[in-house]
């Protein structure tokens, strides 16, 4: 393969254009890349269009509508892969160095978007365009440049294989410092459905677009550029991004510059909101061991921001070895062994609650080395890290339960002989009731023996398996909800997703606005599109009986996210803002020129949602989707300071009815037809917005 | 005079440089004044933005001047509870 990838020539860069009068902060246009064929066109992007979906998710929503034909394969050629920028890109806004990624998801069948950040934002708007779309398949392993609007492939070689530090490594040594990537791992190669796209150390997580960018045999994209894009009022923008960064420096923020979102896994815990070995329990045993405050005692090394961005969330742990506790040694870890690959893992990771409730409680592991090094595993194969650690979370009680020995055969591929055979060792948390220890002697159970909750080498060897597509991996790799349709014996009662997604750190039984969020959410399981977490902290709303007014509230949390994933900022800078409709439009005012206002601006929101919305139901979509599994609608959670909370499925159904009014949808939640749905792809591939385009 | 117990999570456990406090108090106002005096949770009459608390966990409040019971637990929390 990659002797064929050495004979690939170079994609002709044809005809790269920039309309006359693009507005300002955008260039007008996006690319359209065909790595299949090697035709490479630039399509305008209108006004009209522009103001009318700003920007990243929002304009990702509607390229998607063009360019994804309805039906298609996540992972087939025809799939298209989404890069988009915004206008406030390139500004000193702190924050605005954000871009997205969308795509049909391979997990999920539906629209699925995910955020990223740093400097890829940067050099690739300033490639020329507002957004770059890849279909197609390259003949071989290869990676995508793209240089001031010229395009070529050129073979990945032997990065192909490679973790996603070490192809970025490889990449920049080959390059120059000038260049930006977005990365697959080992997972995204090997189409794990939940393989995520990876640049400088921060990932477009959910959903799978990693394994649609493995789908194009594409291991890298690689920007560089010089073409900016001039606001309308530059000293007002100038006045704006010295305002906003001083706020960004006040209390608002001090939580993410201070202790990161781990400080989120003891409140969780207190409110019996954690989800613990896969949603059994609402508070962990261990929490204390894990906690955010505990791992910055003994692990964090050092905090760091993304490009442009004056909050500095980064919290950087130092990676030990399972079960040392993180006490006083300092060298890095030796080699992984865990995927066929040279380098070692890492020696720090990144770490967020997502990660931490995943790989942890989800999993019933409290020890904190095992914890960092299953995050930074999940990140140098290319994987998300709350899908994965669900996934095997629901492995583990599939495995408790005694399902995991007689599995049939999944609907399309046959099954693994032994569906979850590992080599794992210990249960490290002694919790009351647990699954008996290994036997002692010979170091551990043998080949064969099955995953429980609390046994770290247990989730680390799944990881790397599921990385691998390994024997019990392959099936897991396709995410819990095909993996509960393989196991059968009740295990889709309790595989932990919406719509194919996996659930964040959030138990719904004990933040039931939450649960709504989770239920509607057109990718899934969702804590970042939707922020109804918020009602349920609120006092005037009582988190374990949501009603009407907690879905009335959440639509407001959803059409907020739309907006600032459309703009894009960092939702971590949404306190700062008094009033964010109206600062919104002021600051995207000064970058176009456009006399936008915050009504204009809360109608993009409902738009842009109604949008993705409407992407779904092109591909299937049913009111049936929007639910929580049985689990959460069955089960009481044990008693703690939620006692005994349950969600009946009556009262999930009486919210999702009043959500649907409120957004002006049916009561079953289907768009209404009163208004045109944005144009399906066509041949003719005008611009976008023209009639019958 | 009411016993309760203040719980610090998050930010405020990191600047009260403890877990927790046993205090007595008879609303929110005087638990926080007696178990963290330099955090300034309530300013200006009202909770501070970057804070919440909440009466034992179940239900949360807004008020300073909200009475507490005898056993109660005073929670106090960071705002941003996404992550």
């Amino acid at each position: 393969m990659r002797n064929e990838a050495e004979d690939l020539a170079p994609i002709p860069h044809s005809a790269f254009r920039t309309p006359h009068s693009p507005p300002f902060g955008y260039h007008g246009q996006y690319l359209r890349i065909d790595v299949t064929t090697g035709d490479v066109r630039a399509v305008p992007l209108p006004e009209d269009v522009l103001r009318q979906y700003v920007g990243g998710v929002g304009l990702a929503a509607r390229l998607l509508h063009r360019e994804c034909p309805p039906g298609v394969d996540p992972l087939a050629p025809d799939n298209p892969l989404a890069f988009v920028f915004s206008p406030l890109v390139g500004t000193p806004l702190t924050t605005s160095a954000k871009f997205a990624v969308a795509a049909k998801s391979p997990l999920t069948g539906r629209f699925n978007d995910a955020l990223s950040s740093s400097h890829f934002a940067l050099s690739g708007k300033k490639t020329g365009s507002d957004a770059l779309v890849i279909v197609g398949r390259a003949a071989a392993p290869s990676i995508l440049l793209i240089d001031d609007g010229a395009v070529r492939l050129e073979p990945a070689g032997h990065l192909w294989g490679r973790t996603t530090p070490d192809a970025t490594a490889g990449l920049r040594d080959r390059h120059g410092p000038d260049w930006s990537f977005a990365v697959i791992g080992p997972a995204g190669e090997r189409l794990v459905r939940f393989a995520t796209i990876s640049h400088d150390n921060r990932h477009a997580g959910r959903g799978g677009l990693g394994a649609v960018l493995g789908s194009k045999n594409l291991k890298a994209v690689g920007v560089r550029g010089t073409r900016r894009t001039p606001v309308a009022d530059p000293a007002g923008v100038v006045a704006a991004a010295r305002d906003l960064s001083a706020r960004s420096f006040g209390p608002a923020a001090a939580k993410y510059r201070e202790l990161g979102t781990v400080a989120n896994l003891l409140t969780f815990n207190r409110l019996n909101a954690l989800p613990t070995r896969n949603f059994q329990a609402g508070q962990f045993e261990g929490a204390e061991a894990v906690s955010g405050e505990a791992l910055s005692d003994a692990a964090r090394v050092a905090r760091r921001s993304c490009a442009a961005c004056t909050i500095g969330c980064e919290h950087i742990y130092r990676v030990g070895d399972r079960g040392e506790g993180l006490g006083d040694r300092t060298e890095p870890p030796a080699t992984n062994g865990l995927y066929p690959n040279p380098s070692p893992l890492s020696p720090t990771v990144r770490l967020e609650y997502e990660s931490l409730f995943a790989l942890g409680p989800l999993c019933g592991i409290s020890d904190r080395g095992v914890i960092l090094r299953a995050a930074r595993l999940c990140d140098d194969l290319g994987m998300d890290t709350i899908s994965a650690g669900a996934t095997a979370a629901f492995a583990m009680e599939c495995s408790e339960r005694g399902l995991l020995e007689d599995t049939g055969p999944p609907p399309e591929e046959t099954p693994p002989p032994n569906p979850l055979p590992y080599e794992g060792r210990g249960d490290q948390t002694g919790r009351p009731g647990a699954s008996p220890p290994p036997p002692p002697g010979g170091g551990g159970r043998g080949e064969g023996s099955l995953p429980h909750f609390g046994d770290g080498d247990a989730l680390l060897s799944l990881l790397g398996m599921i990385g691998r597509r390994e024997g019990p991996g392959d099936l897991l790799a396709d995410g819990t909800r095909r993996a509960a349709a393989a196991i059968g014996g009740g295990a889709a009662d309790f595989a932990p997703h919406v719509k194919g997604l996996e659930l964040p750190g959030y138990e719904p039984r004990a933040l039931q606005a939450m649960a709504l969020g989770f239920a509607v959410g057109t990718r899934g399981a969702d804590h970042n599109r939707s922020g109804a977490y918020e009602v349920d902290f609120s006092p005037d709303a009582d988190r374990r009986h949501g009603d009407a007014e907690s879905a009335r509230r959440a639509v407001e949390t959803e059409d907020r996210a739309a907006l600032i994933d459309s703009l894009i900022l960092c939702k971590f800078l949404r306190g700062v803002f008094p009033d964010l409709w109206a600062e919104s439009a002021d600051l995207l005012a000064k970058v176009t020129g456009w006399d936008v206002t915050a009504d204009e601006l809360r109608a993009t929101a409902r738009r842009v949602i109604d949008a993705k919305k409407r992407f779904n139901i092109r591909e299937g979509w049913t009111p049936a989707e929007d639910t929580l599994p049985r689990r959460f609608l069955g089960e009481r959670l044990p008693d703690g300071s939620a006692p005994g909370a349950v969600l009946p499925e009556d009262r999930l159904r009486a919210m999702i009815r009043a959500y649907n009014r409120a957004r002006g949808w049916t009561e079953d939640g289907w768009v209404g037809s009163e208004e045109t749905p944005p144009p399906t792809p066509s041949p003719t591939r005008g611009p976008v917005g023209e009639p019958g385009a | 005079m009411p016993r309760v117990r203040v719980e610090f999570y998050g930010l405020a456990r990191l600047r009260a440089g403890a877990a927790g406090a046993a205090v007595e108090a008879a609303t929110v106002r005087d638990a926080l004044r007696a178990a963290c005096p330099g955090l300034a949770v309530v300013r200006d009459g009202r909770v501070a933005p970057e804070y919440l608390l909440s009466v034992g966990g179940g239900r949360f409040t807004a008020d300073p001047d909200e009475p507490l019971a005898d056993g109660d637990s005073l929670l106090v929390l960071g705002a941003d509870a996404g992550g």
